[in-house]
């Protein structure tokens, strides 16, 4: 995993961490979400023995509080700040249990501030364009899924929001997690959502025979790094330009939720 | 649709509330009878089904169980409308999770059909010495804006299956006295084919039975 570290900050761009300012940023004590942090940390990967066996929940409420101590100096998305929302907690493991406390703390940072700010304002702008994003990324690869799936009411809102806000870390395993992070670093985090897509195409079979596919669901099937990465390649070359495109910018550029309002644009 | 007729009928649950107040654990001790202890937290929406029996019929309950954080809280609403029942859960040793029921009761009702029925609980009763809402206290609010009320504990599972079939109860009594226009899906109550007036047309995918 150290070799794992290493790669992870060169892809992010993380070239130095400082443990004064960390230090620093945990003296000052307990932030304004500091309660809100509390309430989520021991339910974070809460079934997870290895993650727990290597994280401990003091070390999770440290960085996602220094991390709201952080960004009070730092806004990147126009007006909306960046706090604490439900979903960082989960997004926070995987580094923590990746790397030291002080890299993952600056990983973590940076990743929040440059990968995808805008899953993380207090609407979640940038997870809604990603639902919606998957939703018309799914008509165009696989219609008859599509369909299949609206006809029961089910877009990706309904079925993908964790998903999408946790970049997937919120199936199991861990050890799947880092693997398909290995790849988001390495080329996107927009890539994601077609990894989501990719997951639904290896149970298509079983969700187009189910007369309840939310059943399926509920709980996406354990991680298979490998077949969905494979997979999420192959759907990329199918992805018209002008969608990839916003797909490509919705976790940062808020102009993409105007661009998203256009109905239709695509289908 | 299905010609062999497993339910009579279907009826929509939403659980909404402030987060961390048992939630997800009360739908898990309905659905599956058990409680975990250990478990990560909602993100968005997650779902549980149950059948149930009132009065000698097969009720489906297709429960939503949401997130109680505010950031969630734009999902949570576009599920009101399509629930004719409504849980409203609160937590006996957090008295801030209490102080915020106006809250979302306004938004229930905002969102919600009108004939939703709202059963108010205050869960973790088995939590007895660090108490923060009395039991009085909550049974005032539910009487002051006309909910049910009842103490839950998801751990012990006492009163849990109680909450869920009383408010089964109160809707069916609703739909037996035509309060509901039940041909319209979008009120949160499905009518099993074999129960529906012949005039009708039988049951078509309209595209609306969600799950």
């Amino acid at each position: 995993t150290s070799l794992r570290s290493k790669i992870w900050k060169h892809f992010l761009g993380v070239y130095h961490v400082s443990a004064n300012e960390y230090v620093h940023l945990i003296k000052k004590g307990k932030s304004c979400v500091y309660d809100k942090v509390r309430n989520d940390t021991f339910r974070t990967l809460a079934t997870d023995k290895k993650f727990l066996e290597r994280v401990n929940e003091e070390m999770l409420i440290r960085v996602l509080n220094a991390l709201a101590w952080k960004m009070k100096s730092f806004s990147t998305c126009g007006n909306q700040p960046i706090t604490y929302v439900q979903g960082m907690n989960v997004l926070a493991a995987p580094f923590l249990f990746t790397m030291s406390e002080i890299d993952a703390f600056f990983s973590f940072a940076t990743f929040i501030q440059t990968c995808c700010p805008l899953y993380v304002t207090p609407t979640l702008q940038g997870v809604h364009c990603g639902l919606k994003l998957l939703d018309q990324c799914l008509q165009i690869l696989d219609p008859k899924l599509f369909n299949y799936l609206k006809s029961k009411n089910l877009t990706a809102e309904i079925y993908a929001l964790s998903s999408v806000l946790t970049l997937c870390a919120c199936t199991p395993p861990l050890e799947q997690v880092l693997k398909l992070w290995d790849f988001l670093f390495a080329y996107g985090v927009h890539l994601n959502i077609l990894c989501v897509i990719a997951q639904l195409i290896l149970i298509r079979d079983q969700l187009l025979e189910a007369q309840s596919p939310m059943k399926l669901l509920r709980t996406m099937p354990e991680l298979n790094a490998k077949s969905v990465i494979s997979l999420t390649v192959q759907l990329v070359q199918q992805i018209p330009d002008k969608l990839y495109d916003l797909l490509v910018r919705h976790p940062f550029d808020s102009s993409v939720e105007n661009a998203l309002k256009k109905k239709n644009q695509f289908t | 649709m299905s010609t062999n007729y497993t339910y009579d009928y279907i009826i929509k649950y939403i659980i909404i509330g402030d987060t961390g107040v048992g939630k997800s654990c009360l739908l898990l001790q309905f659905t599956d009878r058990r409680f975990q202890p250990a478990h990560d937290l909602t993100i968005g929406v997650e779902f549980g089904a149950r059948f149930v029996d009132v009065e000698g019929k097969k009720i489906k309950l297709q429960i939503w169980d949401t997130a109680g954080q505010e950031s969630f809280r734009s999902i949570t609403r576009s599920y009101y409308r399509g629930a004719a029942g409504a849980l409203l859960v609160y937590d006996i040793t957090r008295r801030e999770t209490f102080d915020h029921l106006l809250i979302w009761l306004e938004d229930a009702r905002q969102h919600s059909n009108s004939n939703t029925t709202i059963m108010l609980i205050g869960n973790k009763s088995d939590l007895e010495s660090k108490r923060a809402v009395s039991y009085a206290e909550g049974e005032a609010f539910a009487q002051q804006h006309g909910l049910f009320f009842m103490e839950t504990s998801a751990k012990t599972a006492d009163n849990v299956e109680e909450s869920f079939v009383d408010t089964a109860k109160d809707i069916y009594e609703k739909i037996k006295q035509g309060v509901f226009d039940v041909s319209n899906e979008s009120n949160g109550i499905k009518v099993g084919g074999h129960l529906q007036p012949k005039t009708l047309p039988l049951n078509t995918d309209n595209g609306n039975n969600c799950c």
